[in-house]
């Protein structure tokens, strides 16, 4: 049920009036149980794991709340943590790593056969485990109380409009609001649709239209020309960019209608100046969630090894920071799909980050403008890892834009391209203007008529431009 | 040494913090330029078992850190 569906629509329609007219408890039970009607409508048959993750993160905070001794906290969270990544290793990674294993063996002469379980991976499972795991971490921390309603706890787990593909909402940020009773004012509605309304902008007429450029090149099996690759790779950088920002707005727009305020997700990625500034600018929630829980932990846990500490100072933290960016963003690259080129884009921007903390000092010297430039490069490159279909494309595609890049003669520029040029100058000009004022939505602080203008030329842009086919958002793989 | 903070963390983030208690938005990178800072810089040997994310949340949590890892 995609949002911008006509059954998301009938779907939607139902439960905001419900939502308005029911009292505090009621909404809580109806959210539940809307977000569940929600997710059953991709595939009824995966809400079963819905329920096992929220069952067991429910008991588990509980049981590590209800417990003064430390070792029966540890064997709470040890449970909790070890059935969700063992939910997520079986229903996301099984099979791959079951592939994977037995290319491996044939590379050694063996032919093995094992077990595969040849389902979909669930649709957003990625999302909802790393959020129970928050939530339960968070509890063993101390740093919030266990929920004790289980509809409450439920709803803060598989509340729809984030429930597939993020925001990652903490249980510190997202519980206390399901708990408390909501206001939903003009403003919020208002403020709402718009966001909705620039999501939708970025999904259906931005994303969706530079989509086919992207197909073309990463499908084409002829020998890859530099600029096609590049052409490929940057309309994939909106893409990719637009669609799950889009998404993203569009969930917490929803959201915000029903008073609930989701976390913001991207702050104009494009804009960074550096690497790391990129991340404290891409999906937010998920590179805050590592930063926090894989991280942090890792990083203290190194650092405290004996064969560290002996280290002179430099070193120590250099080692220290080194293993831990590299480990964690592995898993940042994994997390992403089911595939080694995910791994890769993950080694990648630790390559890049790790190479940037030594050049930093000659970095920051650069002008902005440049900074900002070539940072678009490097996440392109990561870009390329990332959308290959294998690790040759990858090897090859590089190759070609090192060593066979030629300019386009009149009429060989891939299809569609001066479409999807002019929509991303469009989108790098509105988010200049976002950048300046350091607010996403600095329209609303627009001039009535101004303001106005712009989201009529928004819905027109949708109505005209807009892709209808309904194609499903790049995350919701993940 | 709060001075001294601020300075450095504003010329990194190329931001003003406002306050000592103002929140950082610190990435993890920017957690590692900080702890090498102190360590470096300050002569202060952090106090690992005490740290995790809540004390880069802003200045103030920092110094609390500092100050615990150099109690006796």
């Amino acid at each position: 049920m995609l949002f911008h569906s006509l059954q998301f629509l009938a779907f939607f329609l139902i439960v905001y009036p419900l939502y308005l007219v029911l009292p505090h408890r009621w909404q809580n039970r109806m959210l539940f149980v809307a977000s569940w009607v929600f997710y059953g409508a991709w595939d009824w048959r995966y809400l079963f794991l819905l329920a096992l993750s929220t069952i067991i993160d429910y008991a588990a905070a509980l049981g590590i709340e209800g417990s003064a001794d430390p070792k029966r906290r540890r064997v709470w969270l040890a449970m909790s943590i070890g059935s969700q990544t063992t939910l997520l290793c079986i229903f996301k990674y099984y099979d791959f790593f079951a592939e994977s294993f037995q290319v491996l063996m044939a590379r050694f002469g063996l032919t093995v056969h094992p077990f595969f379980l040849r389902t979909a991976v669930p649709i957003g499972i990625s999302f909802y485990t790393f959020q129970t795991m928050s939530y339960v971490l968070d509890v063993y921390r101390g740093k919030l109380p266990a929920a004790k309603n289980f509809v409450d706890f439920g709803l803060y787990v598989s509340y729809f409009p984030h429930l597939i593909a993020g925001p990652i909402m903490r249980g510190t940020s997202l519980l206390p609001q399901i708990l408390e009773i909501r206001t939903v004012t003009w403003a919020k509605v208002y403020r709402g649709a718009y966001i909705f309304l620039w999501g939708l902008f970025l999904k259906v007429v931005i994303a969706d239209n530079v989509a086919p450029i992207v197909e073309s090149v990463f499908r084409s099996t002829a020998p890859y020309d530099g600029f096609h690759v590049l052409m490929g790779v940057y309309a994939f950088a909106f893409q990719i960019y637009c669609d799950f920002a889009g998404y993203s707005y569009m969930a917490i727009g929803l959201s915000l209608a029903m008073g609930i305020v989701l976390v913001e997700n991207f702050r104009r990625p494009y804009y960074s100046r550096n690497i790391s500034d990129f991340w404290r600018r891409w999906h937010i929630s998920l590179s805050s969630w590592f930063r926090d829980y894989i991280f942090s932990p890792l990083y203290v846990h190194v650092q405290n090894k004996p064969q560290v500490r002996r280290l002179p100072l430099k070193w120590r933290h250099g080692v220290a920071f080194a293993f831990t960016l590299f480990a964690t963003d592995f898993l940042l690259g994994m997390w992403h799909g089911v595939g080694w080129n995910y791994g890769l884009f993950g080694l990648y921007h630790a390559l890049v980050i790790w190479i940037y903390y030594y050049t930093k000092n000659l970095w920051d010297r650069i002008n902005p403008v440049v900074q900002t430039v070539l940072t678009f490069h490097i996440a392109c490159g990561g870009w390329l890892i990332f959308r290959a279909t294998s690790l040759n494309q990858i090897v090859e595609m590089f190759r070609s834009l090192l060593v066979n890049f030629h300019l386009p003669t009149a009429g060989s520029a891939p299809a569609g391209i001066w479409l999807a040029a002019v929509l991303a100058a469009i989108l790098l000009v509105i988010e200049i203007l976002q950048n300046r004022a350091n607010d996403n939505m600095m329209v609303l602080k627009w001039p009535r008529p101004i303001k106005y203008a712009f989201m009529t030329l928004l819905a027109c842009m949708i109505l005209i431009y807009g892709n209808t086919g309904e194609r499903p958002f790049i995350y919701f793989q993940f | 040494m709060a001075e001294k903070l601020k300075a450095m963390i504003e010329e990194q983030k190329q931001v003003q913090v406002p306050s000592l208690d103002a929140p950082l938005d610190l990435d993890s990178f920017m957690m590692m330029l900080v702890i090498t800072f102190i360590d470096t810089e300050l002569g202060v040997q952090l106090d690992l078992d005490k740290m995790d994310f809540d004390v880069f949340m802003s200045i103030n949590t920092l110094l609390d850190l500092v100050e615990a890892s150099t109690a006796p």
